[in-house]
């Protein structure tokens, strides 16, 4: 429903609505960004400002959460990726290899740390998927167009991060 | 340890990321709304910016105009007369001083001194001080 101050280069979007959204966007910024705070704020930041100029458009043909899903996720892809290159001349420059510091949240169980490590651990899109599918309850096909892949892949990355999952967290059943 | 969560169902499975991610997000709550909404207040938090530029642009145009065209024609004739006073007072103090035009010796109008002059109004020198 519309009821609200609608975004001058984007006349579908009511502003009470993207409101309404915002934890549910920052919530998918933090596992776009592995649980990084500082940058899940400047992501979500970026995708609001490319949102309010007009720089991403939205059609109404999706749902405007799963459209704001992909909006962040481009953002977060695209960062990441110039992160990963500025590493990996750094990590030539220096001879070292980049080795990603283990991280944890401070203020959550034990138990729970220990499911996030494990989704963390997984490959990017099988963290992704599991996190759309489980957690925000889209559908396969939903969580396909936010990823920007096919529904088939989409699948694909559920059904064998489903399986990662399970013998990760075994394992760390099993480790002492 | 006793621990039935992570079996091979789905449903299970699915409980234990849920709670996880949730935990996650309790621990590391959103930021307020209106702290990363670039919306309503960017533009007039920059209005000021045009505007400092159009009055620093306008104020350049008119120094530029008022140096180049709307000197006063007084100002501007100045120089000329000094460097006509100059070349008189050259040939005046050259050996052939008596070569220079009595025209131009007549024709010639010093330009107006700048300087301040003491008037003799305000001076009161007694007799037996002027003797002394």
């Amino acid at each position: 429903m519309l009821d609200g101050p609608r975004l001058r280069h984007n006349p579908l979007i009511d502003q009470h609505e993207l409101e309404r959204l915002h934890e549910q966007c920052f919530s998918w910024a933090l596992t776009c960004t592995r649980g990084r705070r500082n940058e899940a704020e400047d992501i979500l930041q970026m995708s609001y400002l490319a949102v309010v100029e007009g720089a991403a458009r939205f059609g109404g043909q999706s749902s405007l959460r799963t459209w704001l899903f992909s909006v962040i996720r481009n953002h977060a892809r695209s960062r990441w990726r110039h992160a990963r290159r500025s590493l990996q001349t750094l990590a030539r420059i220096a001879s070292f290899a980049p080795n990603a510091a283990p991280f944890t949240e401070p203020g959550v169980p034990a138990e729970n740390a220990r499911v996030l490590d494990a989704l963390r651990a997984l490959p990017k899109r099988q963290h992704e998927v599991l996190d759309l599918v489980f957690y925000r309850d889209l559908s396969i096909a939903e969580a396909a167009g936010i990823l920007g892949i096919s529904l088939g892949t989409a699948r694909m990355h559920y059904e064998r991060g489903k399986t990662a999952l399970r013998d990760r967290l075994a394992d760390m059943r099993s480790a002492p | 340890m006793n621990d039935p969560t992570f079996d091979r169902d789905d449903e299970t499975l699915k409980a234990a990321v849920r709670d996880s991610l949730a935990a996650r997000d309790r621990a590391l709550p959103a930021p307020r709304f209106v702290r990363v909404w670039p919306g309503a207040q960017r533009p007039r938090t920059h209005a000021w910016r045009p505007a400092l530029a159009g009055g620093v642009a306008l104020t350049a145009i008119v120094a530029v105009s008022w140096m180049f065209l709307g000197r006063p024609a007084g100002e501007s004739a100045q120089p000329e007369d000094l460097r006509a006073a100059t070349q008189l007072a050259r040939e005046l103090s050259s050996p052939d001083y008596w070569r220079v035009p009595t025209d131009d010796l007549l024709a010639f109008a010093a330009p107006p001194l700048s300087a301040e002059l003491p008037s003799p109004e305000g001076f009161h020198v007694s007799l037996e001080e002027s003797l002394l």
